[in-house]
């Protein structure tokens, strides 16, 4: 009976024991969220930045008078979510504002373009990041699906409204009239081209102008070299890039007066139509995963012509490097032959509403939006700021070899693209043309009805929801 | 000790050790029980709730079937599951035949370097999915693709894989294979393995051919692995969402859309969570019944 008696205790023990380990983990777990730290020594490390900072910040009370430039002393830690390389300028500016901030931490959370790391944390409303980068495209459903999650930044956007870049201010204003995101960079868009490819077709590039200019200069480049002038996925299913591009050109939208989705209006068959003669006269080529094969077709020598937007100028320096040198840069044609200026892509900073440190938050990015230092940094990341102040900042007056002109200098010129209404439900709209535009390139079907088939499929998404 | 019977008794009634009995295995299962209730069940249950709900704002409202009645008023819904069941339907079987094929090489007796070709077959499942879903996209590229290039040297001009309906699934359906063939072999071959060889030896002494034995022995004695490897690549495929998502991206025309990246593109791109949780319940009822069928097809004796 005895040996019961101990086995009993034992067990209580283990049980204990067991439990004890559950809370353990549980609590060390919920302290990794909190720190949206993925790895289990960034538990210590974000711990040790605490240490550092309450130390920091008793050195700086000090200092207090001296810091006058936002009139009360920042102080505490954010996160702030972006991705890809423009996180990576994030950084490099969040080191220059905590040198200027003493007593402030600022952590850039590297995340995916897909939003998977914020949509539950928007969802739960755990976990938030403090800053979050989001796209233009995408901004308007994140505040229609997440109500009074985004902190109202008019107090920032408002008075430099005439700074920005006219299409980047629209995209971030709700409905009631607020701010709920700081602009941050466009895609003014310009024609890029084969400088060698067109001399040897004897095809001079000041004279297109129009987009009938282009399919002809298009012909005989085709005709003379058998290379090709324009390049987009036919199916629709990579990418919608290609329609985007005319649609917006033209100041195009997705909706009808009264919101409901119209993908027929006559902007967008006008594109539509006009890409269908560049296929049909054979000047394009089909690119089935977009972005993967523009590269290859790039360097395969099969495409010479890009009219597409300066952040692509980052990724021809780095993924087609042997073709430096052969690259010019001149104005996008249009349908009649003036203007032509269009932003494609571009993203903006929101910031949480329930943001602990709201203020260092707002002056943080405020900072990295609207400083000259901090746009010649995000220049250099291949963010191309839509702050014009910043215009005036040397690194975009810089000669690059690649191009053998200064790429600052002529997108600058470019920024007053017209301003597109990407409405709540532009991913539903987006999905339904993608589908629109491979009945239409791949199996040839009649554009106004593919289209309005397209329409009434987002719209029936979208009154589901 | 025995002197104090009924103190003994009070202490440790039969009941109550019983109990305490009972409770040892719980305690030891406790910690899996906490990360299975809290990272299995719950989401699990939870969706039976979402399915029947409206989410908006972090908000959430009941809806009754009307999640259900968006998914199945969608014909794009009754394409992903036709998208689907037509791979299942070609890829499974042709996929279990060279299974079963290559298992029955692999356990030739006169076989050499048998360890050596176990690993090049089954070597492909252990490629990423991502990094396999790329490669057969650059493979098949209209223009640069491998294939193509292939074909153009033998001067034929190779088909335009990705933009057709059919040629589009069938890539799918080649990648799929290539991938999960030599899993299901080594699946098979362990089932082959237990056969004893008795049976052929007898049989053969018996006159029995080779055909003969490879259905009155071998397929029998395989049977219950062979069931087991179907049921997996059914519900593998029933659930495939990779391959078509990064390879075809559920294009032409969501030619090769599956359950699963329908299911994924109205949860995260149209922000519809109700409506997936409710695809997401049709499905695991479909596979239900499937699962149910192959059991009670197969269960003869």
């Amino acid at each position: 009976m005895r040996k019961k008696l101990i086995a009993c205790i034992l067990t209580a023990a283990m049980l204990s024991m067991c439990m004890g380990c559950g809370n353990d983990s549980g609590a060390s777990q919920g302290k990794g969220e909190e720190n949206q730290a993925e790895e289990a020594s960034s538990d210590t490390q974000a711990e040790g930045d605490e240490n550092v900072n309450a130390e920091v910040s008793e050195e700086a009370e000090g200092e207090a008078d001296a810091e006058a430039s936002e009139g009360s002393q920042l102080s505490g830690e954010i996160h702030v979510a972006s991705w890809n390389a423009s996180a990576d300028g994030l950084a490099e500016i969040a080191e220059k504002f905590m040198e200027l901030h003493p007593g402030t931490t600022v952590i850039v959370d590297k995340v995916d373009a897909e939003y998977t790391k914020l949509y539950p944390a928007l969802a739960s409303g755990v976990n938030v990041p403090d800053v979050m980068q989001i796209q233009q495209t995408d901004i308007q459903a994140f505040l229609n699906n997440y109500e009074g999650s985004f902190a109202d930044v008019t107090d920032i956007v408002e008075p430099e409204k005439d700074n920005f870049a006219a299409s980047a201010v629209s995209v971030a204003l709700g409905s009631d009239g607020k701010y709920y995101g700081i602009p941050w960079d466009i895609g003014p868009c310009a024609m890029m081209y084969r400088k060698d490819v067109f001399e040897e077709a004897g095809v001079d590039v000041a004279t297109i102008k129009t987009w009938d200019d282009f399919l002809e200069a298009g012909k005989v480049i085709l005709d003379k070299t058998g290379k090709k002038m324009f390049g987009f996925c036919y199916n629709g299913a990579s990418s919608s890039d290609a329609v985007k591009l005319f649609l917006h050109q033209q100041g195009g939208t997705y909706y009808d007066a009264d919101g409901k989705v119209d993908l027929t209006t006559d902007k967008m068959l006008k594109g539509i139509a006009f890409l269908k003669e560049m296929q049909d006269a054979g000047i394009t080529m089909d690119l089935p995963s977009e972005w993967d094969d523009r590269i290859t077709a790039l360097n395969a020598d099969q495409l010479v012509c890009l009219p597409y937007p300066v952040w692509y100028t980052g990724t021809l320096m780095s993924s087609v490097e042997g073709q430096s040198g052969k690259w010019g840069i001149a104005p996008m044609p249009s349908f009649d032959g003036e203007g032509g200026e269009v932003s494609m892509g571009g993203c903006v900073l929101a910031i949480s509403a329930n943001s602990e440190n709201l203020e260092l938050a707002k002056a943080y990015t405020a900072y990295a939006m609207m400083d000259n230092e901090a746009n010649e940094i995000n220049f250099k990341w291949g963010q191309f700021p839509s702050y014009t102040p910043s215009y005036e900042a040397d690194a975009f007056k810089q000669v690059d070899e690649y191009f053998g002109v200064s790429r600052g200098e002529i997108f600058t010129k470019l920024v007053n693209s017209p301003s597109i209404d990407f409405g709540p439900y532009f991913t539903d709209v987006d999905q339904s043309m993608r589908t629109a535009i491979g009945d239409i390139f791949v199996n040839g079907a009649d554009p106004e009805t593919a289209l309005s088939e397209a329409a009434e499929a987002a719209q029936r998404i979208i009154d589901a929801k | 000790m025995g002197k104090m019977p009924g103190v003994e008794k009070a202490l440790y009634s039969r009941r109550g050790c019983s109990m305490k009995k009972m409770l040892v295995p719980f305690a030891f299962l406790l910690p899996y029980l906490v990360v299975y209730l809290t990272f299995t069940l719950y989401p699990t249950a939870y969706s039976v709730v979402l399915s029947f709900m409206k989410f908006k704002g972090g908000n959430l409202s009941f809806v009754g079937l009307k999640n259900f009645q968006f998914l199945f008023s969608d014909p794009v819904f009754f394409k992903a599951i036709a998208n689907t069941f037509i791979i299942l339907l070609i890829q499974v079987p042709i996929q279990t035949l060279l299974a079963v094929v290559l298992a029955n090489f692999l356990n030739k007796k006169l076989l050499r370097c048998k360890g050596l070709l176990r690993m090049i077959i089954f070597m492909p499942v252990l490629i990423d999915t991502v990094s396999y879903s790329i490669v057969f996209r650059l493979f098949f590229n209209t223009e640069n693709g491998m294939i193509n290039n292939f074909l153009r040297s033998l001067g034929m001009e190779g088909p335009d894989w990705l933009n057709v309906g059919f040629l589009s699934k069938a890539v799918i359906m080649i990648a799929m294979t290539w991938r999960w063939t030599g899993y299901n072999t080594v699946i098979i071959l362990g089932g082959l393995q237990n056969i004893p060889m008795e049976l052929y030896e007898a049989a053969a002494i018996d006159g029995a051919s080779t055909g003969k034995q490879f259905w009155n022995i071998t397929i029998p004695g395989i049977k219950p692995v062979l069931l087991f490897s179907v049921i997996l690549s059914v519900t593998g495929t029933l659930q495939l969402f990779t391959e078509p998502y990064l390879l075809t991206y559920g294009g032409p025309v969501n030619e090769t859309l599956t359950i699963v990246q329908y299911l994924y593109k109205v949860g995260f791109k149209t922000f519809n969570f109700g409506a997936a949780s409710a695809g997401s319940y049709v499905l695991a009822i479909m596979i239900g019944i499937l699962t149910f069928l192959q059991l009670k097809v197969t269960k003869e004796d």
